[in-house]
């Protein structure tokens, strides 16, 4: 059964057909719930939400474009939607930051995907949200601007702040690993 | 120190494609909150469906003039050119259905809907989902449209193959058409009944459609979306009203109590706005014109030429003594006839009725819930309240002719009414559905005084004609 079936048997509600799309692309879309969550547990949540929002929304897809992007789409507009609520106006100082030295849980060999992982959802939602979408989705600061209700100079500055901060904890990392 | 360029290179490179495994409970969580929301409908549809069977019956006792012509044609078809005499099929859900439709003599219609991945009883479509499948109608004459035939059973599903797959054929029918009621929504077939020489005929006709249909397995009507299209509608209204009162007292006067005040039944009609807010919602307003009337009857009438006095009259067992206090009616004219029975002879009394009758122009501002159904059949609920603004009131009485007497000083010029009732439509096709709205509705503040106790109610079956847009 070709995605084109399966899509117009969600607009029906067909349960084995909604099940089906979850199984086929419920790995990629978490990526990027957590990607854009603070923890696994927040992606969680927004993974659930996100496909009830696509399954209700499914008819309004019209073969407009990849499905896969679209769906991706819902995903971020979810993630946004539950971390620009909660802090669009808190100005993070960027001390308090740098005290924050994070015993980062992690195996040893493993400056990777993991570690990454973790680094970014560390990052406060502003920066975080602003990094995945120019970096990681490649949108630019015009759109971003437009869907977290920012400046563009907000934009660009939040990911140069964001970049920082991955930066020093990354070296903060391999330092304290080379030594042991 | 790494730079801008590979921090970011970093990071793509390894977060490129992620794709991680979510625990089982998320889907667990999804699966539970989409099947609740198919559950909840049904409930909902059963209820309101009996609830509204059980309130058509009882108020065809009140005389209604309107005549609900239940044409069941699906308002999601996208095509159904029937014939205008013709009975439509209904649709119904993922499990396999046919339904057969003959009226009379020689149109048969079949309806199959394909079931394709046949999944649990969980799957209940609900009614607001799914829609004609697959109507063929074959007939007798030549004027079959069998598009359908040139469909190949693979084709991709599209709207457009929805459309060939609706065939229906015209065909002259002298009888009247049946309506059907689809009010179960899982698997119940509704079967009339066919005339065997006329079948015997198409029946390997018929049977070849059917296996045909069953090759096609996909959904061919897409869940049209037209709750979030339509948001507006209007409609006309004729309403007949049954008033009366909470109280048995008699709003004229209180030595009329003990006569039986009765309302008569009467009419209103106006017009009705209605807008949709979501799904669940919408609001609603109008205007109409309302009249009601109540009737005071047994009453022994009198006339002559002396003038009221406000004492009671005991008449014994046949009729009430009456009479006006001063304060409640205008005795300008005739009234001034009426007086107490003692100061005359036998010979002047007559029986009969008082009748007061007042008419408002109502402004009704209503909410309405509605229950998701299917596409034809919509019920729901609806509550609010009505400003009412009174142009006319008169007494009479009612004798051989009528004579007025006067009018009620003791109605208010404007009150309100609170209202409640359940609101079904059929839909006809996409913009155009009858509507049935029995609604009760108990009017406050309708005297300004002296009115004693007398608190007026109606009930009335609201019905009328509705554009959606």
């Amino acid at each position: 059964m070709n995605i084109k079936e399966l899509i117009q048997k969600c607009c029906q509600q067909n349960l084995a057909a909604q099940s089906q799309v979850y199984q086929l692309f419920s790995g990629k879309l978490f990526g990027v719930c957590l990607k854009y969550s603070q923890n696994y547990q927040d992606a969680e949540d927004v993974l659930q939400d996100s496909f009830l929002t696509i399954f209700s929304k499914i008819d309004q897809y019209k073969d407009s474009g990849s499905f896969e992007g679209w769906m991706k789409r819902i995903v971020i507009n979810t993630a946004l939607q539950k971390y620009r609520k909660e802090s669009p106006l808190k100005v993070v100082k960027e001390d308090v930051i740098e005290d924050r030295v994070e015993e980062v849980d992690f195996d040893a060999t493993q400056l990777d995907l993991n570690f990454l992982l973790s680094l970014i959802q560390q990052l406060p939602d502003q920066y975080r949200l602003v990094f995945n979408l120019y970096v990681l989705d490649h949108y630019s600061h015009k759109e971003i601007a437009k869907m977290l209700q920012i400046s563009e100079g907000t934009s660009k500055s939040n990911l140069s702040r964001a970049r920082v901060l991955l930066k020093q904890k990354i070296e903060v990392h391999l330092q304290k690993h080379k030594g042991a | 120190m790494m730079k801008n360029k590979n921090i970011d290179q970093l990071f793509q490179d390894k977060m490129e494609g992620l794709e991680v495994t979510p625990s089982p409970k998320v889907w667990s969580a999804i699966e539970g909150k989409l099947t609740k929301k198919k559950r909840r409908v049904l409930p909902y549809w059963w209820l309101s469906g009996g609830v509204a069977a059980v309130l058509l019956l009882g108020l065809f006792v009140l005389p209604s003039l309107n005549d609900n012509p239940i044409d069941i044609n699906n308002t999601n078809t996208p095509i159904i050119t029937s014939a205008p005499k013709e009975n439509t099929t209904i649709k119904n859900d993922s499990n396999k259905q046919l339904l057969k439709l003959i009226p009379e003599e020689k149109t048969i219609i079949a309806s199959k809907k394909p079931s394709d991945t046949d999944m649990a009883p969980k799957e209940k479509a609900t009614p607001k989902e799914t829609s004609w499948k697959n109507k063929v109608v074959v007939a007798d004459n030549n004027t079959i449209n069998i598009k359908k035939y040139n469909t190949p059973p693979t084709t991709e599903k599209n709207t457009e193959k929805e459309k060939s797959t609706k065939v229906v054929i015209e065909k002259p029918l002298e009888e009247k058409k049946k309506t059907i009621f689809s009010i179960n929504p899982s698997d119940k077939m509704v079967i009339a009944e066919q005339k065997k020489d006329s079948v015997q005929k198409k029946n390997p006709f018929v049977s070849k459609k059917k296996d045909f249909i069953a090759f096609v397995n996909s959904k061919d009507s897409i869940k049209t979306n037209e709750k979030s299209l339509k948001k507006w509608s209007v409609s006309s209204v004729f309403a007949v009203l049954n008033s009366s009162s909470f109280s048995n007292a008699s709003p004229i006067s209180a030595e009329l109590n003990s006569s039986p005040t009765k309302g008569a039944n009467t009419f209103s009609y106006g017009a009705k706005v209605d807008y949709r807010l979501n799904n669940k919602w919408s609001i609603r307003t109008g205007a109409h014109l309302q009249e009601m009337s109540y009737l005071t009857q047994d009453v022994s009438i009198t006339s002559g030429s002396a003038r009221i006095n406000s004492q009671a009259i005991d008449f014994g067992n046949s009729a009430s003594a009456y009479h006006f206090s001063y304060s409640l009616v205008d005795i300008d004219n005739v009234m001034s006839n009426l007086v107490p029975i003692s100061s005359l002879g036998a010979t002047n009394i007559a029986n009969g009725e008082i009748e007061q009758s007042f008419s408002y122009i109502e402004v009704p501002f209503e909410v309405k819930y509605h229950f998701n159904t299917g596409e034809k059949l919509k019920t729901g609920i609806v509550a609010g309240f009505s400003s009412l603004f009174l142009v006319n009131n008169t007494v009479e009485v009612v004798m051989d002719d009528s004579s007025v007497l006067g009018r009620a000083n003791n109605l208010n010029s404007m009150n309100f009414s609170g209202n409640i009732g359940f609101d079904i439509d059929y839909s006809i096709n996409k913009n155009w559905s009858l509507n049935l709205n029995p609604m009760f509705k108990s009017q406050f503040n309708t005297f300004s005084g002296n009115a004693n106790g007398f608190r007026p109610y109606f009930i009335g079956v609201y019905s009328g004609v509705r554009y959606q847009f």
